[in-house]
């Protein structure tokens, strides 16, 4: 049963090995040739022009933080960087699952896996695992090793201009409490976007023809007919059919706010740097952001559209 | 004999369309069936029932086995080529023999790397820049590496070039083929397979036309050539088909003498392509 997920695991990475690995190492690359790029640009630039010492200036206003400030400073970085991850992960996850489903009956491969002594419920829950569970853990990786990456060569600029990286950069950078708030923020992204991923699932499992515009369209179109009938009717629920949908999908999108968003009231961020770091504060926000209704009726939500697409596939996807 | 599958009024309709009809078989231990039939006869429901793939009404027993209650417990004896080739188009080869030994409990790996020695298939090679010819052989490797108790072949060689085509039946019958293993194949080719099989089905619109083993059909039916000479004599016997090659009457007859036939002309088995020919025939005028 082990032997059988992983294998069924190992064989979602060898289909999706662009999206899962290769797309965050991209992006990281990306960044690491902007920054550097820009590093030197300025240098060149800047220099050449002789209006001012740009780099020398920044490590004079670096040099005056104290320790704490140094701190709170790099954990803007790495809350700015992870974001953009954490971003990037669910635009790959919401494509990988609609299509889970739904490619292998496209090209009929699904004959050749039903073929295999592997049960329907096994090949579901391994898509759900992958998603839910193992990209997430991939995409933290990457975020942590760009990020030291990172931190090394802004220790070979601090360097080269003569100022100390470990004061600056390693002792005040927390590496510990970034691992935390990244694999919190991919994990409490993943319990917001679970109905999501149910919904996408049940499309991709459901659907002949077309799955996205089932996906998008539908709960579109329902969520509109619900906005017009209240408008002219009397309300009969407070339940807001264009809302909700909304508001799981802006947890997913930034799970980072999901602490400080409320239907209510958004923007909300007030930081006290006595209670600890940013760092800390958006990681114990995101998880008391778990403990609320909405995540435990979406896992109830999400629980019946992923035993939907289960049957579906089993019953009824046949070619 | 023990029966490896049995089915009584299997039926299957799509809307008002009887893709089966009220089937019933049993197929034993053994035997290499031939399952025929024009397209659209019902053959691939059957074998769809068969594997669990489809939901159909009366009662099959796939060793002793609800296929569509117990499919995936029931793949690990069960192997099967649907008539389309199905191997997903991003896979390498070394990567399906690794999944497929991770999933099978009866696969073997050694034996579809001995077979796929035989091939010009290289170990990182991906499905989609294979031709037609070279998915089957990686597909046919896998499922003859496997140690299932029925194997189901649709279509197998549909797309391969003719020697290949021999080796595989050939290779079917030597490396495969050991008497405890059941495999039904269904074709077009039929003349490629009718010297391994041991067993006949015909099926027409979802019924079962013809059911009988090779050795009965060799007693029943009798193809002769008959000169012009004695045409009058063998219409007589009144023949289920005549057809005429180089000036001679190739005619087609069941349940009479032999000793009979042979006054007639030069008697031997009929071939199954003709067979299936006058038999449809034969259903038509009745």
């Amino acid at each position: 049963m082990i032997k059988t997920m992983k294998a069924l695991i190992q064989r979602e990475f060898w289909e999706h090995k662009g999206a899962f690995i290769k797309t965050p190492i991209i992006i990281s690359i990306v960044m690491l040739v902007l920054i550097v790029g820009g590093y030197f640009t300025s240098l060149f630039l800047v220099d050449k022009t002789g209006s001012g010492e740009f780099t020398k200036q920044g490590l004079q206003e670096l040099g005056k933080l104290t320790q704490n400030q140094l701190s709170v400073f790099w954990s803007g970085q790495i809350v700015g960087l992870s974001t953009l991850f954490i971003f990037v992960l669910f635009i790959v996850l919401f494509f990988y699952i609609l299509g889970s489903l739904y490619n292998d009956r496209k090209d009929q491969s699904i004959l050749f896996w039903k073929s295999l002594p592997v049960s329907d419920f096994q090949t579901v829950a391994s898509k759900l695992v992958t998603a839910c569970l193992v990209v997430p853990l991939v995409y933290t990786v990457v975020v942590m090793l760009f990020s030291l990456v990172l931190m090394v060569f802004i220790s070979i600029v601090l360097l080269a201009h003569g100022a100390n990286p470990i004061d600056l950069v390693w002792s005040p950078v927390n590496i510990f409490e970034g691992l935390l708030l990244v694999l919190t923020g991919v994990y409490t992204q993943m319990l917001w976007a679970l109905p999501i991923y149910a919904w996408l699932i049940f499309c991709s499992s459901f659907r002949k023809k077309r799955p996205f515009l089932f996906a998008v369209f539908v709960p579109a179109g329902i969520a509109l007919a619900w906005y017009w009938i209240n408008m002219f009717s009397f309300k009969f629920t407070d339940f807001n059919m264009f809302k909700k949908p909304l508001f799981y999908l802006a947890h997913s999108v930034l799970p980072y706010a999901s602490g400080s968003m409320s239907e209510k009231v958004t923007g909300n961020f007030h930081f006290n740097f006595d209670d600890g770091t940013p760092v800390s504060q958006l990681t114990s926000n995101m998880l008391s952001s778990l403990m609320s209704l909405e995540v435990l009726y979406g896992l109830i939500f999400a629980g019946i559209f992923i035993a939907l697409a289960i049957w579906v596939r089993r019953y009824r996807n046949t070619t | 004999m023990t029966n490896m599958i049995t089915a009584s009024n299997l039926s299957k309709s799509y809307g008002k369309f009887k893709a089966l009809d009220n089937i019933n078989l049993k197929i034993g231990k053994g035997k290499i069936v031939g399952l025929i039939g024009p397209n659209g006869a019902g053959k691939t429901t059957l074998l769809k029932a068969m594997l669990g793939l489809t939901k159909y009404t009366g009662d099959l027993e796939v060793m002793g086995v609800n296929p569509f209650k117990d499919r995936a417990k029931l793949m690990e004896d069960i192997c099967f080529i649907a008539d389309v080739a199905v191997l997903p188009k991003w896979i390498q080869v070394d990567q399906v023999l690794d999944f497929v030994e991770q999933t099978h409990p009866k696969f073997s790996r050694e034996k579809a790397e001995k077979f796929l020695k035989k091939t010009k298939l290289g170990n990182k090679q991906k499905v989609k820049d294979m031709s037609k010819g070279m998915i089957v052989q990686l597909h046919l490797a896998i499922v003859m590496s496997i140690e299932a108790k029925i194997l189901v072949l649709d279509e197998p060689t549909l797309g391969l070039d003719i020697i290949y085509r021999k080796d595989f039946y050939d290779n079917l019958l030597n490396d495969y083929f050991d008497h405890e293993r059941t495999i039904i194949i269904t074709t077009h080719q039929v003349e490629e397979v009718e010297h391994i099989l041991t067993d006949l089905l015909f099926i027409k619109d979802g019924e079962i036309v013809l059911d009988s083993d090779m050795e009965e059909l060799t007693n029943q039916y009798f193809e002769v050539m008959v000169s012009s000479d004695n045409y009058k004599d063998a219409m007589s016997f009144q023949p289920l088909n005549t057809r005429k090659i180089f000036g001679k009457h190739v005619m087609l007859f069941k349940n009479v003498n032999r000793g009979e036939l042979e006054a007639l002309g030069e008697v031997q088995r009929p071939g199954v392509a003709d067979l299936f020919v006058a038999l449809l025939r034969e259903e038509e005028q009745s």
